[in-house]
């Protein structure tokens, strides 16, 4: 058998609630590969974000592409959309000191920072011709006693 | 983004008078879909100003950030008016509501001493 990373590539037409499906493949493939089941959840929530950015923020009527490379030692997931971009700097990170005065009246803005919190590495390529979010996350090893 | 009905996301809300306080609880998922009736529901209560509001999450299926800010949202207006939400059964969503700050403006027993 090979070492290369196992490549799986699922495509989903931008509507809500069809990412579900991609999900719980990741999911059953992290749980495979003996991510714990904390880890997995983590997973799970990055990849719920991202594929709601993609489908909702994108704007196209294009498929949304999730790409997983499954290695001995890490999960990599990319998330494919074809909209019109967006700046990621020009997304702050969450104002905690406003949020816990005013709330957040508009529901927005923390689906980039949780997606960052729960993985170990984030990369984010946009441009007018689309936005790829690839998040990486690496299997701890454990240590015998 | 289009909606298909049928793959479409549910979530219901069922309520349980007690006093001055409300138990709702969320079966279901916590989606875009559905945050804008998981507004709508729980905001008769907030405009009663009752003591507490619990969200019971026992029975929710999924949730996005943009469903965890609702609640922030609903947290931060019954502190206003004196009240308090309350979340119970958070279970493996612990995480991501602590990331967003839930437990800054709401109570959720889980997340005491929470260490991510």
């Amino acid at each position: 058998m090979s070492d290369k990373p196992l490549k799986l590539m699922l495509s989903i037409p931008p509507v809500e609630g069809v990412e579900d499906v991609v999900i719980a493949a990741i999911e059953a493939l992290a749980t495979k590969m003996g991510f714990t089941p904390a880890d997995t959840q983590d997973i799970v929530q990055a990849l719920t974000e991202a594929c709601i950015n993609a489908i909702i923020y994108s704007a196209s009527s294009h498929d949304v592409e999730v790409v997983a490379l499954a290695g001995h030692s890490s999960l990599v997931i990319e998330v494919r959309d074809r909209g019109s971009g967006f700046d990621p700097n020009s997304v702050p990170p969450p104002d905690f000191d406003t949020i816990v005065s005013n709330g957040l009246p508009n529901n927005g803005g923390f689906g980039l920072h949780m997606i960052k919190a729960l993985v170990d590495s984030v990369d984010i390529e946009s441009s007018d011709r689309g936005t790829v979010v690839r998040m990486s996350k690496f299997l701890k090893v454990s240590t015998p006693n | 983004m289009t909606h298909s009905s049928f793959l479409q996301d549910q979530l219901e809300i069922t309520e349980l008078m007690e006093g001055d306080q409300v138990t709702l609880k969320l079966n279901g998922a916590l989606s875009v879909t559905t945050v804008p009736q998981f507004r709508q529901s729980v905001q008769p209560f907030l405009d009663r100003k009752l003591a507490a509001i619990v969200l019971d999450f026992e029975g929710v299926t999924k949730i996005v950030s943009r469903g965890v800010g609702a609640a922030i949202d609903m947290a931060v207006q019954a502190k206003k008016q004196g009240g308090k939400l309350l979340l119970r059964n958070v279970g493996k969503y612990g995480r991501s509501l602590y990331i967003q700050g839930v437990h800054l403006v709401a109570e959720v027993p889980e997340l005491e001493g929470f260490e991510p």
